[in-house]
């Protein structure tokens, strides 16, 4: 294969590779499943990166001056939530366009992101070294003992662990509730569902919400899962490959969780090439060639099944 | 609420700098006013941000205020960060000769103060961190590649010196995270290297680049990668993404190297030196040169080991890096300046 010093490839399937990738992993699920929410009421909703923005930074500033991880994570929610109020009401309210507004939040949490640092710490940059708060770790004893899975998934913070529950929950919520139908409804066919009864704006609302709530959970988690410290601009483009993955999972549960654990996995691996000397741009590149050749492979998967149904159609 | 406070602060500063320029001009020496009042000459700092960020303008800062306290008359104008109108406008109204020399700093001022420079040819400007091409602007440049240069000499010397740094592993390993794979960047990973082999040339130097200067979590990543796989010191040199690297050495027991501010205490008890650019100390010496007639106008100045325009700052460092040690670091930059080592640089 490509020549590399060393053992790189026996340190990328590692056990200590796997911790990374689920830490790397837990905010991208968490915010392409709320992408996903909005998706399947048939909004794409680019605002993703700044509700995870907005949320990391709260978490922070509230985490770290009251002491306490779980009001930092409710206040990050809450903030994350407001957010995505302003993003309905734009946008279900007043008719803007979706992806307009997308991109007004992310700018909107950008500016006052580093505008309430200067005031609150007067650093516009980073987070002061004494305002620092992190999540606790769940320590599974006895699980963690077994070989490669244990450690990956020992010590890890709950928010890893909610991130992954949400899959089913989400599969759940969509296939088994009431607003899940109405919601595929409303995604579906518009004009049906209203003549269906459906309430319509009611129920994007409610879906622009969800998908507030869960970036809320993806922003702590990214800011107080192993920093405890907020910097600039520190998601850094998640919030657009979340969008890239439950675009490529098509907003379904199952396949926007793998889409999330191939992003995961690639940027973990380029990070070792990276490491390894591996030459730097293609080391960067290596999440986004994954990702293309990943959607060939699934393009190609769909076309299959097409051609069998068209034939099972035509014989019938 | 912040903006309106801060506009009026602006506008209070640019009455002010009226108000002192006539009074400047009523003490000048060339008016022939007395002797106790007359200042050595005037400068005025045109900021292109607020004071405060605790870096590079809080540095120049410090340079304007040694200037102050060395009898010159001073006066630094603040301006909103996101407003390069202001900028320009505040650029203009203190030249024309109101002022001996004006100075400014940062890329971002290049294209106003060409514009200034060209209106008022007979107007001294000092411009840090960037140059602009005129007769009557003097460029100041930091050699980053020199002061990455010590920061590789005391990376080796942590690496071969286990006895004197307890958190080494032994393996002779360094590395380097850089934010994105640009000459700039480059220019500090030529510099480090070099200093690291002028130590021990068995020394393994890795280098990684985060892609961003803001993904903190990221440098963290390649930061712990490069501890897990045996480095003692990793330089980080990826603006906010670097804050994760130097967290990363406090969560694996390993040294780190800040950069661009004193970051030393960010991680106390793991940052060994931030590598600096001294903006203040180089201002305060090219006015004093200008003044003296020694300041090249129409030309770039770089200042590296040799002039003091870069450094590494040990300060709040908790005594991490023993008496012998600074002085070994000292003595590789006496042969910078000597010329005996000239590093080697990745720009132009």
């Amino acid at each position: 294969m490509i020549p590399l010093e060393g053992d790189i490839w026996t340190a990328i399937f590692s056990a200590t590779t796997l911790f990374v990738i689920l830490i790397k992993v837990a905010p991208i699920l968490l915010a392409s499943i709320g992408g996903a929410f909005t998706q399947q009421g048939d909004i794409l909703n680019i605002g993703l990166e700044g509700n995870m923005l907005i949320s990391a930074f709260t978490a922070i500033w509230i985490g770290a001056s009251t002491n306490n991880a779980f009001i930092g994570v409710v206040a990050a929610v809450v903030s994350s939530i407001l957010l995505s109020l302003l993003y309905a009401l734009c946008t279900l309210v007043l008719k803007a366009d979706f992806i307009v507004v997308g991109i007004g939040v992310n700018i909107l949490a950008a500016g006052l992101t580093v505008f309430i640092m200067q005031i609150v710490y007067n650093s516009p940059g980073v987070t002061p070294p004494d305002q620092v708060i992190t999540l606790p770790r769940i320590d599974l004893g006895p699980i963690g003992q077994i070989p490669v899975i244990g450690p990956a998934i020992n010590n890890q913070t709950p928010l890893v662990w909610l991130a992954f529950l949400c899959v089913p929950l989400f599969s759940y919520v969509l296939y088994r509730t009431q607003f899940g139908v109405h919601l595929r409804a409303v995604g579906e066919d518009p004009g049906a569902a209203e003549a269906a009864g459906i309430p319509l704006r009611r129920t994007k609302f409610w879906s622009i919400l969800i998908a507030g709530l869960l970036c809320g959970l993806a922003g702590a988690q990214l800011s107080m899962a192993t920093l405890g410290s907020f910097t600039a601009g520190m998601t850094s483009g998640r919030g657009f490959i979340a969008v890239a993955a439950l675009t490529f999972g098509r907003a379904r549960p199952v396949p926007t969780l793998i889409a999330a654990l191939i992003f995961g996995t690639a940027d973990a691996v380029a990070d070792q090439l990276g490491v390894a000397g591996f030459n730097s741009s293609l080391a960067l590149m290596t999440p986004y060639i994954i990702t293309i050749v990943a959607l060939v492979f699934a393009g190609l998967d769909l076309r299959k099944r097409f051609k069998r149904r068209a034939l099972a159609a035509s014989v019938a | 609420m912040k903006k309106i406070i801060k506009a009026l602060a602006v506008g209070a500063g640019v009455a002010l700098l009226f108000t002192g320029c006539s009074s400047g001009n009523t003490a000048s020496p060339s008016a022939g006013a007395s002797g106790s009042s007359a200042a050595k000459g005037s400068v005025v700092n045109v900021m292109n941000g607020p004071l405060g960020d605790s870096g590079f303008f809080d540095d120049a800062e410090r340079g304007i205020q040694k200037l102050k306290s060395e009898g010159y008359t001073t006066q630094t104008i603040q301006a909103d960060a996101n407003n390069p109108a202001q900028w320009a406008a505040n650029l203009q109204s203190v030249s024309g000769n109101k002022w001996d020399v004006v100075v400014t700093g940062t890329t971002q001022m290049k294209e106003p103060l060409q514009a200034a420079a060209k209106k008022f040819p007979n107007q001294k400007y000092i411009i840090y961190d960037d140059a602009v091409d005129a007769p009557n602007v003097a460029s100041i440049m930091y050699k980053q590649n020199e002061g990455s240069y010590l920061a590789g000499v005391l990376s080796g010397l942590v690496a071969t010196n286990k006895d004197k740094f307890p958190m080494s592993q032994g393996k002779k390993i360094v590395g380097l995270v850089g934010g994105m794979d640009i000459p700039v960047i480059n220019d500090f990973v030529v510099g480090f290297k070099k200093g690291v082999e002028t130590v021990d040339p068995t020394i393994q130097v890795k280098v990684s680049y985060v892609g961003n200067f803001t993904d903190s979590n990221k440098g963290y990543d390649q930061a712990k990668l490069m501890y897990d796989q045996g480095a003692d010191v990793v330089f980080q040199v990826a603006g906010g993404a670097g804050i994760g690297v130097l967290k990363a050495a406090k969560d694996t027991k390993h040294y780190a190297i800040g950069v661009d501010s004193n970051q030393n205490a960010l991680q106390s008890g793991y940052i060994l030196a931030s590598m600096l650019k001294k903006i203040g100390d180089s201002l305060d010496l090219a006015v004093n040169d200008s003044f003296a007639g020694k300041l090249a106008y129409g030309k770039t100045t770089s200042y590296g080991l040799a002039n003091k325009g870069v450094a590494l700052d040990y300060d709040n460092n908790g005594g991490l890096v023993p008496q012998d040690i600074l002085d070994k670091v000292d003595e590789y930059a006496q042969k910078v300046v000597s010329g005996e080592v000239t590093v080697p640089t990745a720009l132009g």
